[in-house]
């Protein structure tokens, strides 16, 4: 299953972005293989809006099934939901750990945004 | 003196101020006669104005202009944008009571709220509003049936607001600038529109005032669609006055664009000014004569006007730091009726706005 999540840096040591909209990049791990590959997501870090909607977008073309990050915001999740992508929310620490985590099931699916847009 | 004698004279002399705000251009000659005879001196200036109405300053009070007969407003058609680099320097007080010194004056005057997050002209005029309409920005609605999930939409759109994911189309209407550009990409022609509503216009009267306000939706991020319904508001050949959004954003170009001219208000501080500083920026790239009204002023600081002359732009007023006036405002009363000695300060303001505008 391909997963992805929001990251500082290009690497499974990166810290987990908690932003999903205006995180650095998406790191997307086959949780099968332990595969991995960076996706930048710098275009949106300085979008003035739909910064979310945008790396949503992102995320689904790159086929995942789902998203782990920080926080969420009401306009990614409803364009996640859209794309069926489930999401994980609350995730903190190291990519890897994550991986981890969500592998021994772990996090919980979020059924809500749990943040207003904007709340960076 | 006999009291019945005193009683005339005081008649006359009420005689003489109606007879100053009564008679018609060319007729300064009667003034004299009866001002002459009650013993007050009344000088004249002559200020043409279309019809060649006079405007006569006499001792009596500030300024009196000559209406003419019948009790016709004058007409003029000037559009007078009263805007700030921040909030809370006093734009509203000075709108409001440009307004109120415009009618006095014997214009008609309109006065445009088009600060539409934070309206509050309407706390001090108090306006009998007569009309109330909403105001909607177009948005998509897409006909699942039609729509062959292309993604053309989403590829066209600048603000994010549609997208096409997992053969969904999603609309984000609240981001939607009504452009209309999906519309036209979609190559099925599944994409319909209908109307949002951001907010409303509210229109009435405030003595012979007119009055026009926009409210926008809490939470409403879109703005100009409603600022410029305002501006198209109200009667036309009238002094209208617009008061501005605060700052130097799209709302704030949406609001003066295209007026006649703008009053810059500010308030003699380091970061007062330094706020002016960027809204004359941005005028002087919008190109609309403009001039600078200094609020809450001292004699003593001179902050304000040495930045005027360094930027070279002209001060047209002090409004004096003055409790009366701050306690006005404060009541939500005008301080054109609550503090009558600085009736002079806005009529004189108006005077200057006028020569400057029709340089
Ligand atoms: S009308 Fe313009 S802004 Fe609105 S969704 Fe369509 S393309 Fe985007
Ligand atoms: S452009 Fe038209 S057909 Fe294509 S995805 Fe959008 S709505 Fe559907």
């Amino acid at each position: 299953m391909k997963i992805a999540i929001s990251a500082r840096e290009q690497t499974l040591k990166s810290l987990v972005d908690l932003r999903f909209g205006r995180c650095n990049c998406f790191i997307v791990v086959d949780t099968a293989t332990g595969d991995y590959r960076a996706v930048s997501n710098n275009q949106n870090l300085n979008a003035a809006q739909g910064a979310g909607i945008q790396s949503a977008e992102i995320v689904s073309r790159q086929g995942v099934e789902a998203v782990i990050t920080g926080h969420c915001g009401p306009k990614a999740f409803r364009t996640l939901s859209a794309a069926g992508i489930k999401v994980f929310t609350g995730a903190e620490g190291t990519v890897a750990d994550t991986v981890e985590k969500f592998k021994k099931g772990m996090l919980t699916e979020a059924e809500e945004a749990d943040v207003e847009g904007h709340w960076i | 003196m006999a009291p019945a004698k005193d009683k005339a004279a005081a008649k006359d002399k009420d005689k003489a101020a109606d007879t100053v705000a009564g008679v018609v251009a060319g007729e300064s000659g009667k003034v004299k006669d009866v001002a002459a005879r009650v013993g007050v001196t009344v000088s004249f200036t002559k200020y043409q104005n279309g019809g060649g109405n006079v405007l006569c300053r006499d001792l009596m009070g500030p300024v009196h202009w000559v209406y003419p007969s019948g009790g016709n407003k004058m007409t003029i058609n000037l559009t007078v944008a009263v805007a700030s680099g921040k909030g809370g320097t006093g734009k509203t007080t000075v709108s409001v009571n440009l307004a109120c010194a415009a009618v006095a004056a014997g214009y008609k005057a309109a006065y445009l709220d088009s600060d539409v997050e934070e309206p509050n002209g309407h706390l001090f005029l108090k306006p009998r509003i007569s009309r109330r309409y909403p105001v909607s920005v177009p948005v998509p609605v897409i006909d699942a049936e039609k729509c062959i999930a292309c993604s053309s939409c989403g590829e066209i759109c600048q603000y994010s607001a549609i997208l096409c994911i997992n053969k969904n189309v999603l609309t984000f209407e609240k981001m939607c600038h009504g452009c209309g550009g999906c519309q036209l990409a979609c190559p099925v022609a599944a994409i319909a529109e209908k109307g949002r509503k951001i907010g409303i216009v509210e229109e009435g009267v405030a003595g012979e005032i007119s009055f026009v306000h926009g409210k926008l939706n809490i939470g409403e991020a879109m703005s100009t669609p409603l600022i410029k319904a305002v501006r198209s508001a109200g009667p036309d050949n009238s002094l209208r006055i617009v008061d501005a959004p605060p700052g130097t954003s799209c709302p704030v170009i949406t609001a003066i664009k295209g007026v006649d001219f703008v009053i810059l208000v500010t308030e003699p501080t380091p970061f007062g000014l330094n706020d002016l500083g960027l809204a004359l920026d941005m005028i002087k790239e919008l190109g609309i004569p403009h001039a600078v009204v200094v609020n809450r002023s001292n004699p003593y600081n001179s902050l304000a006007r040495d930045f005027c002359r360094e930027r070279e732009v002209k001060l047209l007023a002090e409004i004096p730091d003055d409790r009366r006036i701050a306690e006005a405002y404060s009541r939500g009363e005008l301080a054109f009726s609550a503090a009558p000695a600085y009736r002079g300060v806005f009529e004189d303001l108006l005077i200057s706005i006028e020569k400057e505008a029709r340089r």
